[in-house]
């Protein structure tokens, strides 16, 4: 892969990328680690990403693949509770929606951190797609494939975490509801 | 019901964080770029081309030759001690030529290092020792003589660039810099020095060269999510980049 083609790579899928890296490690500095590596990882296999039909879901396929393999340098799941605060400030630090009163702002805010902490508590398997299916915007199809899984396994599992946020969540959907 | 988990589920789950741009940066430099190599072959074969010809006396030959070399340019501005320096083996050699718009600008030589010059550099009151000084030779694309009157005129901007920084706020100004220069048969030779740019060395570093005296936003693209700069093809004046990365690097590790 040549520097242009990475550029583009990066330009084109970096936000998304990073943003996964950051939601599964759950530290930015963990994130920039995993982000690198992937990337580079990614430069090493270029054949393969021009061949690969949709290449954000190739690219998070390797980083979910370094990520598994390396869990214990990405060690996060222990230390969870530790860095759950520092992604909670990372989130409200976060731009408000434009137009927005201040308050509704700070209401959106606290919607996002209470269901990002929801996800946050489901088991890796669950998790891991529901980010692909409702951040990435990946098919079910690209789905299995990043995750290594068929695509029934995914449905399965995408049914199951919902069925767990429905409960974590009730009292906010009903209140969406109102 | 569904449809309002979804809904929550993708609002609070919007990819909203970006990497920083050095690590953009970062991960681009890391990547051995191939062209590189093909250039300098191409360099090499222009050389072996220009020994043959040397060997038959053809005019064009002698054009090549009739640069001041940098120590003698150093020389010529009472400066003996940066002279020493750029004959000695921390000076890189890059012998590189850009023409864009009405110029043809050659960069020859970069060193860098402490106190290589007889001249120190204050930048409010406070010494600068440790610097990168850079040796260009600016022409007439054209051939016909170039003044450094008419040069003052138009005026050149010469500075070092890092991947990562803002040209417009981070270039020759904010860097401590100065130039000086010489005026010798229908050429003019700048001497440009900044503060040391191998404390960047890990990014990618360009010397540019651009008609007027500051930097023109119109000259120059700044990608924002990797930090690279290119020059604006659109631009109609002098908008020379030469990547110096990996001549920098390699005279560092040396």
């Amino acid at each position: 892969m040549t520097k242009q083609e990475l550029e583009m790579c990066i330009s084109e899928y970096g936000r998304d990328i990073y943003s996964f890296c950051v939601y599964i490690t759950g530290s930015r500095q963990l994130a920039d680690d995993l982000y690198q590596d992937t990337f580079l990882k990614v430069t090493q296999l270029s054949g393969k990403i021009s061949a690969d039909s949709n290449p954000k879901s190739y690219i998070l396929s390797v980083a979910l693949r370094i990520w598994k393999n390396h869990k214990r340098k990405y060690a996060v799941r222990q230390r969870i509770a530790d860095v759950q605060c520092e992604w909670d400030e990372q989130a409200l630090m976060n731009v408000p929606d434009s137009g927005a009163e201040p308050d509704e702002c700070v209401i959106r805010q606290e919607e996002k951190m209470l269901v990002r902490a929801a996800v946050n508590r489901l088991p890796d398997r669950l998790r891991i797609v529901v980010l692909l299916f409702y951040m990435s915007e990946l098919s079910v199809q690209d789905i299995a494939r990043t995750v290594g899984v068929p695509q029934g396994t995914v449905l399965s599992r995408l049914h199951r975490a919902r069925i767990r946020l429905k409960d974590e969540l009730e009292g906010l959907i009903n209140g969406k509801e109102a | 019901m569904e449809k309002k988990l979804d809904m929550l589920l993708k609002s609070a789950l919007e990819p909203e964080y970006e990497p920083e741009v050095w690590l953009n940066a970062k991960i681009v430099n890391k990547v051995k770029e191939p062209m590189k190599m093909n250039k300098r072959r191409r360099v090499s074969i222009v050389t072996l081309v220009t020994v043959l010809v040397l060997c038959v006396g053809s005019v064009s030959v002698y054009a090549m030759w009739r640069y001041l070399s940098p120590d003698r340019v150093a020389e010529k501005t009472g400066d003996g001690s940066l002279a020493a320096a750029l004959t000695g083996e921390d000076a890189v050699v890059i012998n590189e030529s850009q023409s864009y718009g009405k110029y043809k600008v050659t960069l020859m030589s970069i060193v860098s290092g402490e106190s290589l010059s007889n001249h120190t550099q204050y930048h409010n009151s406070i010494p600068h020792t440790d610097r990168s000084y850079a040796v260009i030779a600016i022409e007439n694309a054209d051939g016909q003589p170039l003044t450094g009157d008419e040069l003052r005129e138009a005026g050149l901007y010469v500075s070092f660039f890092v991947s990562g920084y803002k040209p417009w706020q981070m270039d020759v100004a904010a860097m401590a810099g100065s130039c000086s220069d010489v005026d010798e048969d229908g050429i003019v030779y700048r001497i440009m020095s900044c503060d040391n740019i191998e404390q960047y060395i890990g990014n990618e570093l360009y010397l540019c060269a651009q008609d007027g005296s500051f930097y023109n936003v119109n000259a120059y693209d700044y990608d924002e999510a990797t930090g690279l700069i290119s020059r604006n093809d659109t631009y109609g004046g002098l908008n020379a980049l030469f990547d110096v990365t990996e001549q920098i690097g390699r005279a560092y590790e040396q």
